[in-house]
């Protein structure tokens, strides 16, 4: 009988073994792929809610797991020689327009803005804040170390927060602090019989813009654009949207230029960058062509009376 | 002759003393053995229990959300305290945080004490939030038995979860 049923197995086995090969190679990749399954789950870390490279604001998540590591090296590398105070270094992650723009190319300025931020062992998060043509915008939280503390200090729920920018240089990332992003040349030209405006730098911040324009003065006249606190003089476009230049609180706002002079002037609007509307133009709403202007306030009606010209004027930013 | 006799006699005993002792020895030591294997049994099975127990908890972390988890690991704290095993409850505290505040034992269980937490106690979550990848929780501690509002502390505990069951919590007190 055993003799029997083993015959009838061989010959089972040798009718079909193209298809038992088969059945055993399937169940292998079956079962393989279960232990594969189950180690994967085995080592994925909790989920969790923070998402540090997902934008809250705007724009597409980082989704590349090079430029995620990349860019959480680039800012822990800045961090860490910031909580060294090893100056240079921190400095030297930053890109060539942030130095000249935001610390006017003087390490001793960059100082004391890290002294002021890390003044004691701080820790920070960053959060993915906005991504938009190829910048990364990341809100960088630094606070006291909470876990260190429990929370127990007087000062434990302050915290600092800024944006940091970081843009491809080459092979490398380098950073943007302070919520600066770029500085851009520009060739934007507006002239009539009075003044030339030249619009040749526009230097973009997360939350504002700043633009430098050059007035030379064509006249024998003074031009007034903005006299101290004069409100509704110079604004700028945005898609059809006007806003007023921002203004620092205590600055003298005034801006005119004398006959036959050239001046450089800095307007600031407020202007999120990853806002969708585009600016057009700058505009000024009140324009004086003066015989003189003395700039003292009891004789500006009697100069503005006696105005060669009074008109508005505006010059293309885009 | 009655001398060669009682010499056998002599000896006779002496040998059957010896086995007795040699027996009586046997039977202590396979005790002695018995109970170590117990012993040792036992803590096999307190391990495996423990495994077991590590197991199923990891089990459920897996299967929970991201708050439940978290509200899972701050129970454990509080159930350590609330059977005074201050040992496990100073283990689960961030090393730095350990270190400033609690430096020895005595010193947690100095504050613990000083807390007066109920025998039972209950827990209400109140606020958790993150701050970067850190949990920060608030929590109303209360007693089991009287249920009473009015005599509830209130808790704020920071977490950092470094995987499953991998944590740390710092208090502020």
């Amino acid at each position: 009988m055993l003799l029997d049923f083993r015959i009838k197995l061989q010959n089972f086995i040798r009718k079909n073994k193209n298809k038992i090969f088969i059945a055993i190679v399937v169940l292998t990749v079956i079962i393989g792929v279960n232990i594969f399954l189950g180690k994967k789950r085995e080592s994925a870390p909790p989920t969790t809610s923070y998402k540090p490279h997902t934008p809250i604001i705007s724009g597409k998540e980082v989704k590349s797991k090079n430029t995620k590591e990349s860019i959480e090296s680039k800012i822990s590398e800045y961090m860490n020689y910031c909580k060294e105070k090893n100056y240079e270094a921190a400095y030297n992650c930053l890109t060539d327009d942030c130095k000249e723009c935001k610390f006017k190319n003087s390490i001793e300025n960059f100082k004391k803005y890290i002294d002021y931020i890390f003044d004691k062992n701080k820790i920070y998060s960053i959060q993915n804040y906005s991504n938009k043509d190829n910048v990364y915008i990341y809100q960088v939280i630094i606070s006291e170390d909470i876990m260190a503390t429990g929370k127990n200090n007087d000062k434990s729920d302050e915290y600092y927060d800024e944006k940091i920018v970081i843009t491809k240089d080459g092979n490398d990332y380098r950073l943007s602090v302070a919520g600066f992003i770029s500085k851009k040349a520009m060739l934007n030209v507006s002239e009539d019989e009075y003044m030339k405006i030249n619009v040749e730098e526009k230097i973009t911040y997360y939350d504002k813009i700043i633009y430098k324009l050059k007035i030379r003065n064509k006249t024998s006249y003074d031009i007034v654009l903005e006299r101290d606190n004069e409100e509704d003089c110079i604004g700028i476009s945005l898609s059809g949207d006007v806003r007023e230049q921002v203004i620092e609180q205590y600055t003298n706002t005034e801006k005119y230029i004398d006959s036959g002079q050239t001046k450089t002037i800095e307007l600031t609007f407020s202007k999120y960058f990853d806002e969708s509307k585009k600016p057009e133009t700058i505009i000024f709403n009140k324009v004086r062509i003066l015989e003189k202007y003395t700039g003292v306030d009891s004789l500006w009606e009697e100069e503005l009376k006696h105005a060669i010209k009074k008109y508005s004027t505006k010059i293309s930013v885009e | 002759m009655s001398r060669i006799k009682n010499k056998k006699l002599l000896i006779s005993l002496i040998i059957i003393c010896v086995l007795i002792i040699l027996i009586i020895l046997n039977i202590l030591i396979k005790e002695n053995k018995r109970k170590n294997t117990n012993i040792e049994n036992q803590k096999a099975i307190e391990q495996e229990n423990q495994e077991q127990e590590e197991g199923e908890l990891l089990e459920e972390l897996k299967s929970v959300s991201e708050s439940e988890r978290i509200k899972i690991y701050i129970s454990k704290y509080f159930k350590y305290i609330e059977n005074k095993d201050y040992n496990s409850a100073y283990e689960l505290l961030y090393p730095e945080f350990r270190n400033n505040y609690f430096p020895t034992i005595e010193d947690y269980e100095k504050y613990i004490e000083e807390q007066d937490y109920p025998g039972l106690l209950t827990i209400d979550y109140n606020d958790i939030y993150m701050q970067g990848e850190y949990y920060i929780v608030t929590v109303k501690i209360g007693d089991m038995i009287t249920r009473s509002e009015t005599t509830k502390i209130e808790k704020q505990l920071i977490i950092q979860e470094n995987g499953y069951n991998d944590y740390y919590i710092s208090v502020k007190m």
